[in-house]
């Protein structure tokens, strides 16, 4: 049987369809609704609460700065504790620094003391010259053994070197006080996160300190040394002399070896 | 009315009715503007209680923060204020190294002066010369036969101390320089440093301060074996005269006695 297709029937079929075809995506309505949920609940949930806690954290962290860690109030205490340690010993420190120890009498003593103690390189010239009036000048050639021309020589040049750079070493004494004394006066006014670089200079400070002690300690060693090194010289010449005295005397009163 | 026209006359109507049901501008897409809208607006709103409202209270800690470092904890004055003490120090490091490498020599004769050059060298290349610039100046050893072997054991040793002691204090000359050398670089560094670098120069010069007390140590102890020798000749020769003397009386009366 052939199918006729009736009017109406093709009319109500169409109709049906565009309705659907309108009705159908109000589905996708209920799938927005569901996205703009989970984007609410990402923004309130992991977003949101993550800020907070960052938030609280940040709080906590400043919080521990200013209340534990550099409180205003201990800032101010430690530098009111260097001024009060500076106004309480720095000039009594000055004071015994500069009290004077020279002790000689004699007016050619007097003068070479106030020379070594001078604390100036420049007066190491005229130390020198006094040196010679207080313990006598080199003999000529030929006025004493070789021998004891030489050591006298080497001692009192060691001597003489090792005054000479102790009026250095005071002369840097005074420069590294007034160091010291301004990394104190740095260390009043400076803020915790400076304080490293003032630290630093008083750390530099002190390794040219010990820099100079360690030419104190050389010229300490070498004196030791000549000093050893002339009682060997006096023991090599008297044992040998001894010697010669002891065979000519046994030789003499007829003993032999 | 033909019954094919009535039916789409009733379909034509059904269509535009269905039409008007619908949102008129985007019925293509099947999107509800005025739902979009009203999830956008509850977005809206939520980004501003939940992430703006606390952002601004971070941008506020961060402020404050800011505020602490630069006001309190690295302001600006006091940085460059430690950078200007460095600064005004490098004359007294300056003066600290021509201080410590000063010419003092003074010897007069020949052989003292080399001895005496050498020794104030602060160069570890004249260490290996010291003997024979120690032995001009203060004799070398005497023949084996020329006097007792204790006494000989005794100057030898005497001597080799004597010339350690030099060599060490050569040494420590040269060190020293270094040191200085190395401070008023350091110095020179401090100047131009910044709060967060400076710890690292403080851990250098920190270093180098624990090494230069090494070799204090070093050369305290140097000394300590020179007063150590000192003594030990006080004693032996306590035991040499002893002995010499012994020996004369013993020969003395060989001599004298009756055969």
């Amino acid at each position: 049987m052939k199918w006729k297709p009736r009017p109406d029937k093709i009319a109500f079929t169409l109709s049906s369809v565009l309705l659907l075809a309108l009705l159908v995506p109000t589905g996708a309505y209920a799938q927005f609704g569901g996205i703009f949920s989970a984007i609410l609940g990402t923004i309130t949930g992991p977003i949101g609460g993550a800020l907070t806690d960052i938030n609280r954290i940040r709080t906590e962290i400043l919080q521990t700065e200013q209340k534990v860690l550099w409180p205003l109030a201990l800032i101010e205490e430690s530098r009111n504790y260097i001024a009060t340690i500076k106004a309480s010993y720095r000039g009594w420190m000055n004071n015994v620094f500069a009290l004077g120890v020279n002790s000689a009498i004699l007016p050619a003593s007097r003068s070479l003391e106030s020379e070594f103690l001078s604390a100036q390189t420049g007066q190491i010239a005229n130390f020198n010259q006094g040196y010679g009036t207080e313990y006598g000048v080199q003999p000529a050639m030929g006025a004493a053994p070789q021998v004891n021309l030489q050591m006298m020589d080497i001692e009192d040049a060691t001597a003489k070197d090792a005054t000479a750079q102790s009026m250095a070493a005071d002369q840097a004494t005074q420069t590294i006080l007034k160091t010291a004394q301004g990394i104190e006066d740095q260390a009043e006014s400076t803020a915790p996160g400076t304080a490293d670089m003032v630290a630093a200079e008083a750390r530099t400070a002190e390794l040219a300190s010990i820099a100079m002690q360690h030419k104190l300690l050389a010229y300490e060693l070498r004196e030791a040394a000549i000093e050893l090194a002339h009682r060997n010289a006096v023991l090599k010449q008297s044992t040998t002399n001894m010697q010669n005295l002891n065979r000519q005397l046994l030789s003499g009163i007829g003993g032999g070896q | 009315m033909k019954p094919v026209f009535k039916a789409l006359g009733i379909a034509a109507g059904i269509g535009f009715l269905s039409i008007l049901a619908v949102e008129p501008a985007h019925p293509q897409f099947g999107i509800d503007i005025a739902a979009i809208l009203a999830g956008l607006k509850e977005v809206d709103s939520t980004l501003n209680s939940a992430v703006a409202s606390p952002l601004r209270l971070i941008n506020q800690v961060e402020q404050q923060e800011q505020q602490f470092q630069r006001e309190v904890l690295y302001p600006v004055a006091a940085i460059n204020s430690a950078r200007q003490m460095a600064t005004s120090f490098s004359s007294s490091f300056l003066s600290f190294r021509q201080l410590g490498s000063m010419n003092v020599a003074s010897a007069q004769l020949p052989y003292p002066q080399q001895l005496e050059h050498q020794m104030l060298s602060a160069d570890p290349n004249n260490i290996g010369s010291i003997g024979s610039a120690y032995q001009n100046v203060f004799s070398p050893l005497p023949p084996q036969t020329a006097i007792p072997q204790n006494v000989a054991y005794q100057i030898d040793m005497g001597d080799a101390q004597a010339q350690d002691a030099i060599k060490k204090a050569i040494e420590l000359d040269a060190f020293a320089a270094r040191e200085m050398e190395v401070a008023q670089k350091l110095n020179q560094q401090i100047a131009a440093s910044a709060p967060g670098t400076a710890p690292i120069l403080d851990a250098e010069a920190g270093a180098w301060v624990v090494q230069a007390n090494a070799y204090t140590q070093m050369g305290m102890a140097e000394l300590l074996r020179l007063n150590s020798a000192s003594v030990s000749n006080h004693s032996g020769a306590l035991k040499d005269s002893t002995t010499q003397m012994q020996n004369l009386n013993q020969r003395l009366l060989q001599i004298l006695t009756p055969h």
